[in-house]
């Protein structure tokens, strides 16, 4: 290696490290690194030996040759009637809304001859439109984004465990007992069983927020006037309507405008995947982070503080971190409380300093009405009481201030949010034989009830019961009846955002297998008749906005919302004595003694129910990088107490009575003295769910998330942990660069961003060069500064892109197929290190080192400046992706796509080619979607326009972070100029690994952190070492 | 000692050596021609469900193509037609006809007709009809006088050599818009003007991520 290169090396080593593992630089770890693949990259799959592989590979050589005497004779089945709207060979989109709970977002999905396969978000949708970075002469129209579970939601609808008829064996197709019911029957059921006027009948819906199903709830409640109505999710706003019930004397939603807000204090909450409205919060967050250039006013800027006890992705983006065990987080509102002039009593030291910085900039942001405090939904009632009361402080009485607020509340309709007090009631009643027949719709709770309530136990006391669920789970296989829901993409519906903007779910296929809605499900339960969606959703919207003409309704259906239903905002009258009556009543959680353990959402699968997409199972966890698993994640120095000493290595995690095994993480970042675990995993029935993770409802409690006084020991055994962050390590080059504002401010150039690269020359040049002057040139940016690491890229691009899912054990080995993937580098101490995320697609290197050492030209340039894949030239030498410094292409190992169930195919873009095993891939810049634009360019007898062409991650991505299009800054080609172009002139604009003189045509824009000047922030120190180094 | 091979096993090297690169020759020869999609491809003449004739409709009463094959300017496909495109007209010409049995068949009871695939590109090749028509090229320069076939078959080898011949020089195969779908059309004397005319703005690419996704 050149002392210019090994000069670096060192130098930012001391920065940023990806892991532990790295940071130690452990033997076994460069072992690992310096090996050519993986350890048994080169194997088999475990269930295949030689000898059984060569009798298989030997029967189809021959099997093929058989076929080869014969044409495959292939039909073409057109239509009998065209709808007039089809045009065969061109996708259709359509505006729908996908519920999650409380929330709804907007979707815009993709249809390729009746079979939709693809999601993106609906601009027009107030819970999914995106930031994007204002461009210098155009703006593009608006966007809409998405987030990981909208995007993969649509594998759901093609899962194949939904058949709740045929369950075929794999191995002998031969066809087991049905286990679902037929949906004819059920009127036959109801009647069947007697159950009169609704005594002793309960109904266990999971949260929804929909005109149409509280319509049907209602008609319920009028056929069964003595039946009880309980709701329940596992994941819910509960504990915020409790804290503004507390203050305002009703339970109101806080709505918040993140954009508006010039400092945000965040307690334990995730604006990035945690929360509601995630999408929207996150594209407003980075509208009031965007730096343009050097001249930016620093007051333009926003800060974020984040006090949490897991680390998550908000805690990765703010620009000073607070680790706190999660049960503190009740006494530092207190204390913040206390400073404001509130008077709450809770106790706990936390460093001075940063309370300080906390208040100053509160109350200095508060003077224009831009200061904004957030709390987590895992927080009491008492933290979100307080919480409303400090808002309501920071709102300036100035009647001069013009700036609206940056928290609204709402009174919601439609909506029905859990109440976990209220299932602990029906548990019981279940259990004393109160409860004769139960009605479960939605949810899974046998799976997610907290494990002290005992749900399947009671369950059993029932006599009779029945199951409305996604598909075959756990409840569905402790009832009498189990009925299948339509999936949202295959039935008409409606739900309320966030907002409170009334959305419209409609169609895009006939329901795959014979299911009904929840609507047409209890209008079935109520009134015996089975009443297409349709004709209900009709009647309840000729209800809410009046009798409408067809055209005005087509509109609607259209656009997917009814612009202009927002909710109206609520005066927010604080009853100070309420608040402190309800905080005596309420103290805020006391500091744990001894472990504390807290149970979250993943972030990959929410509660559970997705845990049966493989696409999200093996989505790496943005923070932990962990696929296919949960883990104990403790800090460093819990992990030196409880003697963890390797990855993986298994820890028993006791609350009371219940225990379960998992494997430990140590997570640099998290507090000390708690351990956090997700929830989610270890579900007993789903091909793909049962295979991962251990179930953490089992530990959770009724009262709390968070529980003092759990025991953590060690015992035998090691679990393998498929992490992804350690595989195609780039030996801590400066491939992340940042600055501070300050620092970026009084910089000269854009190599002082930190860690300093080095110049190249960029004439040097060992092959005659490409000709790159004319026409198309297709770039990148990725603003650092913007991206957040909330994995919707990635999945946005396995859905578009085709990519397969290859498991648990081939992720181990380091065969994960994704073409983006999205780097975490920790940097500073490891007991409190900053988080930041780099997501890395394939550069498209203009001096490509890949294209150079292909031995049949099986990947090279195009004049458009693409570094082009050609699957049929490959013959698997593996050299590119040996000589890529970037990391970024992948090996088919195997052919991952074949013996997927049958119904997978549907989920599959026809745009692009299914790869076979033995060939090389990576990402393509989704050259689908640019010969689509050119195409239709060509056909119009124009140039493609700016922003016509968006890769699919560009397209997801909520804060706008990638700008892709062209790059040809020719006056005659492009007199206007592009985006591209103009992100690219920033000055934070930087090239990874410019000193390898690759040209790629990806560059990185630098991310600028806005720490507070009294706080003497991490990155200053290392400023200096930074210029020292160059 | 006598001797254990006759005098005329001398000449059998040299014959093995003579069978062995002939033979060799003669092989990649045979697989070079019988393999080729020029001798697989070419003259594929399947059999249809419904004994539909193009030399009929387009050759005698002289249908223009996309009357049926509607979606050829907008689609990478130029679509088969649903059967109520041949009910427009069957409805009340030949209603009775015993060879139309399955096309009313197939209206009355909504069931497709599986009409068996004749032009048939690998799946990694992106082919986009629309844009060819867009640039000039005429139905029969793949498709070959369709006008005269009674039953459809490939005339062309639609092999990458093939299609990356005419990329390179499109100029014989590029004709004015509206003889797009005229079967027996010749250039013109004044063709070369008009082709030099199209090459300004016409750029054929003849990159690999031009077809292949």
């Amino acid at each position: 290696m050149s002392p210019l290169n090994s000069g670096n090396k060192n130098e930012s080593k001391a920065a940023y490290w990806r892991s532990l593992d790295e940071l130690a630089d452990a033997p076994e770890f460069r072992q690992e690194l310096e090996r050519e693949f993986h350890e048994g990259a080169s194997e088999a799959p475990d269930d295949v030996s030689r000898r059984q592989f060569i009798t298989v590979m030997g029967a189809s050589v021959a099997l093929a040759s058989f076929t080869g005497c014969r044409r495959p004779v292939e039909h073409i089945v057109p239509y009998v009637r065209q709808p007039e709207e089809v045009v065969p060979g061109r996708a259709l989109n359509y505006a729908s809304t996908m519920p999650l709970g409380e929330d709804a977002f907007g979707v815009l999905v993709r249809s390729n001859e009746g079979r939709p396969t693809k999601i993106e978000g609906n601009e027009n949708h107030p819970s999914t439109r995106a930031y994007d970075l204002p461009g210098q002469n155009k703006r593009p129209e608006a966007r809409g984004a998405a987030n990981s579970l909208m995007l993969a939601s649509v594998l759901d609808l093609y899962d194949p465990d939904r058949d709740p008829l045929v369950q075929r064996d794999e191995k002998d197709q031969a066809p087991q007992q049905p286990h679902g019911e037929e949906w004819s029957r059920l009127a036959e059921v109801i009647a069947g069983a007697d159950l009169g006027t609704g005594a002793g009948l309960a109904v266990l819906s999971e949260g929804f927020s929909s005109p149409t199903i509280e319509r049907m709830a209602k008609r319920f409640a009028a056929r069964f006037p003595e039946a009880r109505w309980i709701t329940y999710d596992a994941i819910s706003n509960e504990n915020i309507y409790k804290g503004t019930e507390a203050v305002f004397g009703r339970p109101l939603r806080p709505v918040y405008s993140f954009d508006r807000a010039s400092t945000v204090l965040a307690l334990d909450y995730d604006l990035v995947l945690g929360e509601s409205n995630n999408v929207r919060h996150a594209a407003d967050f980075a509208k009031g982070r965007h730096v343009k250039d050097k001249h930016e006013d620093e007051k333009s800027v926003s800060r974020l503080y984040a006090v949490e006890s897991m680390y998550t992705l908000t805690g990765g983006i703010a620009d000073h971190r607070l680790r706190v065990q999660s049960s503190q987080i009740g006494a530092f509102t207190a204390t913040i409380a206390n400073r404001l002039g509130i008077k709450a009593d809770g106790s706990g030291k936390f460093d001075q300093r940063f309370v300080d910085s906390v208040i100053a900039d509160l109350q200095a942001a508060a003077a224009q009405n831009r200061a904004l405090v957030v709390a987590g939904r895992r927080q009491p009632a008492a933290v979100h009481a307080l919480v409303a009361a400090i808002n309501e402080k920071l709102t300036t009485a100035d009647s001069t201030v013009s700036a609206p607020r940056t928290v609204q509340y709402v009174a919601v309709e439609d909506t029905r949010t859990s109440s976990t007090e209220d299932l602990a009631t029906l548990v019981a009643d279940m259990a004393s034989g109160e409860i004769k027949s139960l009605i479960v719709i939605g949810g899974d709770p046998v799976y997610n009830a907290p494990g002290d309530l005992d749900f399947g136990d009671a369950l059993q006391h029932v006599p009779f019961s029945i199951c409305l669920a996604d598909r075959f789970n756990e409840t569905s296989a402790h009832v009498n009846h189990f009925l299948l829901r339509s999936h949202y993409l295959e039935s008409w519906g409606d739900a309320r955002a966030y907002d409170g903007t009334l959305s419209l779910i409609q169609p895009l296929i006939e329901p795959l297998y014979k299911s009904r809605t929840t609507a047409e499900f209890l209008n079935i339960v109520s009134t015996g008749k089975d009443v297409s969606g349709y004709d209900l959703v009709r009647q309840t919207w000729n209800g809410l906005i009046g009798a409408i003409d067809e055209g005005a309704w087509r509109r609607i259906v259209h656009d997917g919302v009814h612009a202009g239903s927002a909710y109206k905002t609520v005066p927010a009258n604080l009853v100070t004595r309420q608040l402190e009556t309800f905080l005596a009543d309420n103290p805020m959680p006391s500091p744990a003694t001894g472990m504390e353990l807290t149970v979250t959402a993943s972030n990959s699968i929410y509660d559970g129910r997705y845990a049966n997409n493989g696409w999200l199972q093996e989505l790496p966890d943005p923070v932990t990088k962990v696929t296919w698993d949960n883990v104990a994640a403790i800090s460093p120095a819990t992990a030196h107490k409880l003697g963890v000493k390797r990855k993986g290595q298994k820890v028993r995690v006791t609350a009371g009575q219940r225990n379960i095994e998992l494997p430990a993480l140590v997570l640099p970042g998290h507090a000390d003295d708690a351990v956090t675990v997700e929830l989610g995993y270890g579900q007993d029935i789903g091909r793909v769910s049962q295979q991962s993770g251990r179930n953490a409802y089992a530990l959770r409690s009724s009262q709390s998330d968070t529980i003092n006084n759990v025991s953590v020991t060690l015992v035998q055994g090691t679990h393998l942990l498929a992490t992804t962050q350690d595989h195609q390590s780039m030996e801590g080059r400066p491939l992340l660069r940042e600055n501070t504002l300050m620092g970026y401010k009084k910089s000269a150039k854009n190599h002082e961003l930190l860690p300093a690269a080095h110049e190249m020359d960029e004439d040097l040049q060992l092959y005659a060069s490409h000709n790159y002057a004319n026409g198309y040139q297709w770039g990148m940016a990725i603003d650092l500064n913007l991206c957040n690491g909330c994995n919707a890229c990635a999945i946005a691009c396995q859905s578009e892109n085709n990519i397969p899912v290859v498991g648990k054990v081939q992720t181990e080995k380091g065969r994960e197929m994704a073409w983006i993937r999205i780097d975490r580098y920790f940097k500073g101490d490891t007991d409190d290190p900053q988080m930041t995320h780099q997501p890395v697609p394939c550069q498209h290197c203009e001096n490509a080192p890949c294209e150079q050492v292909c031995p049949v030209s099986a990947t090279v340039h195009d004049e458009q400046g693409l570094n082009v894949m050609v699957y049929n030239r490959c013959i698997g030498t593996r050299y590119c992706a040996n000589n890529c410094p970037y990391k970024v292409r992948r090996f088919n190992f195997f052919n991952f796509t074949k013996g997927k169930p049958e119904v997978h195919k549907m989920s599959q873009n026809p745009e692009v080619t299914v790869r076979s095993r033995g060939v090389m891939e990576k990402c393509s810049f989704c050259i689908q979607r640019i010969n689509h634009a050119k195409i239709d360019a060509k056909l119009d007898d124009r140039q493609v326009r700016d922003g016509e062409v968006m890769t699919a991650c560009q397209q997801a991505c909520p804060v706008g972070a990638i700008v892709f299009g062209d790059i040809n800054s020719d006056e005659e080609w492009n007199p206007t100029g592009t985006r591209v172009i103009h992100v690219k002139g920033s000055d934070r604009n930087y090239k990874m690994l410019q000193e390898l003189n690759t040209r790629p045509r990806t560059t990185y824009l630098g991310k600028i952190r806005n720490p507070s000047a009294s706080l003497a922030p991490a990155i200053a120190a290392s400023d200096d070492h930074g210029h020292e180094g160059h | 000692m006598a001797q254990l091979f006759p005098r005329w096993t001398n000449y059998v090297p040299a014959l093995v050596l003579f069978g062995m690169v002939f033979g060799g020759i003669g092989t990649v020869a045979l697989v070079w021609y019988y393999g080729s999609p020029r001798f697989i491809e070419v003259g594929y003449r399947p059999e249809q469900p419904v004994p539909y004739s193009h030399k009929l409709h387009v050759g005698e009463l002289g249908l223009d193509c996309r009357y049926c094959h509607a979606s050829v300017e907008l689609s990478h496909e130029a679509n088969i037609p649903p059967t109520q495109t041949c009910m427009n007209c069957h409805a009340t010409i030949k209603p009775k006809s015993e060879k139309l049995q399955l096309v009313r068949d197939s209206f009355e009871n909504d069931t497709p007709i599986a009409w068996v695939r004749v032009h048939k590109l690998p799946d990694y090749a992106y082919f986009n009809h629309s844009v060819h028509i867009k640039a000039g090229v005429g139905c029969a320069s793949c498709h070959g006088n369709v006008g005269e076939m009674e039953t459809v078959e490939v005339k062309e080898p639609l092999s990458m050599g093939w299609c990356l011949e005419c990329h390179r020089n499109p100029q014989q195969h590029l004709r004015p818009q509206s003889e797009i779908t005229n079967m027996t059309w010749e250039p013109p004397p004044d063709h070369a003007e008009f082709v030099r005319d199209v090459m300004k703005t016409l750029n054929p690419p003849q990159d690999c991520s031009a077809c292949h996704r």
